[in-house]
């Protein structure tokens, strides 16, 4: 797990079951394996990259780490403390250095705020900058995501997708955070206007040294965005590596399955039909034993089936979890 | 691989033009678009949010909602008919039967209380005058042809029980229950994990190689249509603004839109070196919404090769080459 | 370029400076329950506050007209059994059905909204003790809480004001309760929490905001029914105390004579039906209007 430099970020065996109940009672008569044992770090000034498909648990592991979750069992840790050992006042400041951004523009901001009442809050609650100052901070915080400061009194309902996107990653910006967790953040926005947002947060990265762990199901923002890629699974990391090397040369059979099922724009390369994973991703509820993908990996052997692989470092900064590379 | 081998269009579509009523008066979601459809070939119609597709398709078998919405103009030419003009007999004599619609929401598209097999059959029986046992057996096939694993268990379960891509699955199934000569698929995938999404398209090529349906794919995924697709149309704010072989488009689009729209694509078959990141190309601005006046090309606020004339004529269509045409008066200064 | 584009994108929004509220009321304007039921109460407020004031006669008064007089030009509602104007007792009867409409509202609504918000922020079991209890009280009929409230403390105005007020809390506790989970669960209470806010600045500055909107729509229309119930309360002997001219005292007083003087049953009825009515239009017409611009808001 170890990058060269000191990680600013590491999460160390997370786990999150969530019981599920039925009756009048409430009796639990089962858990659904949001997160199964995740660990990573993440380094300043990269970005992480975390991809899968429904119920591979990558935004609970978002939402854990900004602590909107609490997960089961499990380490975060910012900067070498645990985030769950905080108390009230550090997980004030906690919030100083992670911040979140969300997928869905429309409803990720308060419809009877003023957007910049929106973005000048966490500077209220943090009382990071002097009140007659607030407002010359919103303006300069306008400016930097692209957006006109005479906007400033405007309401959410009159701006565009993408423009409320910019407010989101304003209001995420104003603390100065060292960490910002991207939870789909361009997956409700037209095309033209992700490449927009994309290279916005790509500026912001390089001016503000921002690290990023960018959520998201759509393998080629992930993999322009991106310095390693995490491939997760029914709440597992299934392969993680720097970005070049995991997309060109994948080791584990899901990545391989799920960089072939992705649709590429240029016709003049034939459609592949090779490789196509068959049956459909199992519920996280009473996962499947062993290995969770061997319902459907296409090299599967007994031995996926009752035991669960490890991630390890199998070549230089290169993790697979699978018994068979 | 020239599908469409036979010139004689199988619908065909001219001057269409829908317009909504609301409460900020009165605006046009799709104007004079005209394109045709060719058997056995899949036709993409392809765009971003507000751009018309989806009016489009819902047009073509009448299910804009009215007050709000209405046909103004326009000719839907399918068999040598103008659908516009069908009664309501003949109306229902089409949908599900000669033309067939699949949605992108599979859930809200199959009914929650009745099972499978009896939405199914009811297709047939309505469309079909045979009897109750055919039908399941016609059904049975079909879900066998979309692979359904279990098709006799699937027929008496519900709609929830199963997962998105079954749904879809069923929802395919349902739609050429009666051998249809055209399909139009609105976003199918979209809603689909991408694996899931391989599935579908895999299967959706694969049927029509085995019955020779005609597919009208509309999706904003360009990704898709790269690979799916024969003949691509582009719209942008209600307006066809470019029309062409697949492949032609992708490698010499003569609009710049379509151009600007190819070109703000991350890939992965485009790995640069890591710390030099190529910036993605930007289409500054945003699509317009439909009751912005607008007097000149559509794009003209955002068109990189904006001149005077643009911003007042509208550009008509120019033939770039046989079956490709685009409407834009710079179409030769692209690149 | 960025810049100049982007105030581009401004105009094809509205451009009035205070845009969301200016909007909002051209809409209401529009709107044809809005204006019918609000013209039906404003001229109920309008009598309720003036009405005294130019009322022709004294309300209890007794005498200034023969006995059961029928509508005639010097008493345009006719008189009652006590020989009392009905046109001057119902117009002083505005004012008390608004002064019970508003101060039972407020009681149960405040109550319920605290309640409600309580229940929907903590979460847990005490949501779970909270509504099982609010469930418990909902079960029984409001009126027969008004009743039992007002006979254990003594039927008097003010007792029946509140005890209605109390048999109203179930009922604005369990839709604040539900309209807080919604907006409790959208990203935007999430992005808040995110940023550091404490749990006051949630519930004041992100919650309550949100949740005002659909607690108008059922304010407006509990209005209707707390006047019905006083009404009915008055009727049942447990409310307003003679010679106290409250709507529904007037029909319980008179009901003997419906048949000998049906307009001293007609008047006060007809004032206690077109105040219900313009409430309730006025309700339908907001919760109308509010519905469809959420949903446009969020598109």
């Amino acid at each position: 797990m170890k990058n060269k430099l000191k990680p600013l970020l590491t999460v160390k065996d997370l786990y999150m079951h969530f019981p599920i109940r039925r009756g009048l009672f409430q009796k639990t008569v089962a858990h659904g394996h949001a997160v199964d044992g995740v660990s990573f770090d993440i380094a300043s000034g990269e970005t992480l990259g975390l991809v899968g498909e429904s119920g591979c648990g990558k935004t609970t592991v978002g939402r854990i780490i900004v602590r909107l979750q609490e997960p089961t069992t499990g380490k975060v840790l910012l900067e070498g403390k645990n985030v769950f050992d905080f108390n009230k006042k550090k997980l004030k400041t906690f919030k100083r250095n992670v911040q979140i951004i969300f997928q869905d523009p429309y409803s990720s901001l308060n419809p009877r705020m003023t957007a910049g009442a929106i973005v000048s809050e966490p500077m209220i609650i943090h009382n990071t900058v002097p009140r007659n100052e607030i407002n010359n901070e919103v303006k300069k915080l306008f400016d930097r995501v692209g957006l006109h400061s005479e906007q400033i009194d405007r309401y959410p309902h009159e701006f565009s997708g993408g423009q409320r996107q910019r407010l989101s990653i304003a209001r995420a910006l104003s603390l100065n955070p060292k960490l910002i967790v991207a939870d789909e953040p361009v997956s409700a926005l037209d095309v033209s206007i992700q490449a927009q947002v994309v290279n916005l947060l790509t500026d912001l990265q390089r001016d503000f040294q921002l690290s990023y762990i960018f959520i998201s199901h759509d393998i080629n923002v992930v993999g322009y965005i991106s310095t390693r890629i995490a491939v997760m699974y029914l709440g597992q990391i299934m392969e993680l590596a720097p970005r070049r090397k995991i997309l060109t040369t994948p080791l584990h059979p899901y990545t391989e399955s799920l960089l072939n099922s992705v649709p590429i724009p240029n016709p003049n390369i034939g459609y592949k039909r090779i490789k196509r994973l068959k049956g459909e991703v199992p519920s996280s509820i009473n996962p499947p034993s062993g290995c969770p993908f061997h319902t459907r990996c296409p090299i599967a052997e007994k031995k996926c089936s009752i035991e669960k692989p490890i991630l390890r470092e199998i070549q230089n900064n290169h993790f697979v979890a699978c018994h068979l590379r | 691989m020239n599908k469409a081998s036979n010139k004689q269009p199988i619908l065909s579509i001219k001057n269409l033009r829908v317009i909504f009523s609301g409460e900020f008066g009165e605006a046009a979601a799709i104007n004079d678009v005209s394109f045709d459809l060719f058997p056995k070939e899949t036709l993409a119609v392809v765009g971003e949010s507000g751009c018309g597709k989806t009016v489009t398709a819902l047009s073509i078998l009448r299910l804009i909602q009215s007050p709000q919405g209405k046909i103004e103009k326009g000719l839907i030419e399918f068999e040598g008919k103008n659908i516009l003009k069908f009664d309501t007999r003949s109306l229902y004599r089409l949908r599900g039967n000669k033309i067939s619609m699949i949605f992108q929401e599979p859930m809200t598209s199959l009914n929650p209380v009745l099972t499978i097999g009896r939405q199914l059959t009811e297709v047939l029986i309505f469309h079909q005058n045979i009897t109750e046992k055919e039908a399941k057996n016609k059904t049975i096939e079909m879900l066998q042809l979309v692979q359904i694993p279990d098709p006799k268990n699937c027929l008496k379960q519900y709609p929830h029980q199963l997962s998105g891509g079954m749904r879809q699955r069923i929802m395919i199934a349902m739609a050429l229950l009666c051998d249809p000569k055209v399909l139009i698929a609105d976003e199918p995938t979209t809603a689909l994990d991408v694996t899931i999404q391989a599935q579908i398209l895999d299967l959706m090529l694969e049927i029509q190689e085995k019955l020779g349906t005609a597919i009208i794919l509309i999706t904003h995924d360009l990704a898709v249509v790269a690979n799916t697709a024969d003949r691509v149309v582009v719209m942008y704010a209600g307006k066809i603004v470019e029309e062409g072989k697949v492949k032609e488009i992708y490698n010499n689009p003569r609009h710049p839109y379509t151009h600007g729209l190819l070109k703000s694509l991350p890939r992965l078959d485009n790995l640069n070196e890591n710390n030099k990141k190529i910036r993605l190309t930007e289409m500054p601005g945003i699509v317009p919404s439909i009751y912005t006046k607008r007097i000149g090309c559509t794009f003209a606020p955002r068109c990189p090769l904006v001149t005077e004339r643009c911003r007042i004529e509208e550009p008509p269509f120019k033939s770039v080459s046989n079956e490709h045409r685009t409407a834009c008066f710079e179409w030769e200064n692209i690149n | 370029m960025r810049k100049s584009i982007n105030h581009a994108n401004i105009k094809s929004f509205s451009e009035s400076n205070s845009p969301k509220t200016r909007s909002v009321f051209k809409r209401m304007i529009r709107n044809s329950s809005v204006r019918i039921g609000g013209c039906i109460i404003l001229f109920f407020i309008l009598i309720a506050i003036f009405g005294p004031l130019i009322a022709p006669y004294d309300p209890t008064k007794l005498g200034v007209a023969k006995r059961l007089l029928s509508p005639t030009w010097d008493f345009p509602f006719g008189s009652d059994a006590l020989g009392r104007d009905i046109l001057t007792r119902v117009m002083f009867g505005a004012r008390i059905t608004l002064y019970i409409g508003i101060v039972s509202i407020s009681i149960g609504l405040l109550s319920g909204l605290i309640i409600g918000i309580f229940a929907g922020y903590a979460g847990g079991w005490v949501q779970a003790v909270l509504m099982r209890s609010v469930d418990f009280l909902y079960t029984f009929p409001d009126i027969l809480i008004a009743i039992g409230l007002v006979a254990f403390f003594g039927p008097s105005l003010t007792n029946t004001m509140i005890a209605v007020g109390i048999s109203l809390i179930p009922y604005y506790t369990r839709v604040t309760y539900s309209v807080t989970l919604v907006e409790r669960n959208k990203p935007y209470f999430e992005a808040a929490q995110a940023i550091g806010a404490g749990r006051i600045r949630l519930i004041l500055r992100h919650l309550l905001p949100n949740i005002i909107p659909p607690i108008i729509v059922v304010g407006s229309l509990g209005f209707s029914a707390a006047v019905l119930s006083a009404a009915a309360l008055s009727f049942l002997g447990l409310g307003a105390m003679p010679p106290t001219p409250e709507w529904g005292k007037m029909l319980a007083e008179n009901r003997d004579y419906i048949l000998l003087a049906p307009w001293v049953l007609l008047f006060p009825g007809l004032a206690i039906m077109l105040t219900v009515l313009g409430f309730n239009i006025l309700g339908d017409g907001i919760r109308d209007l509010l519905d469809p611009r959420l949903r446009k808001d969020i598109r």
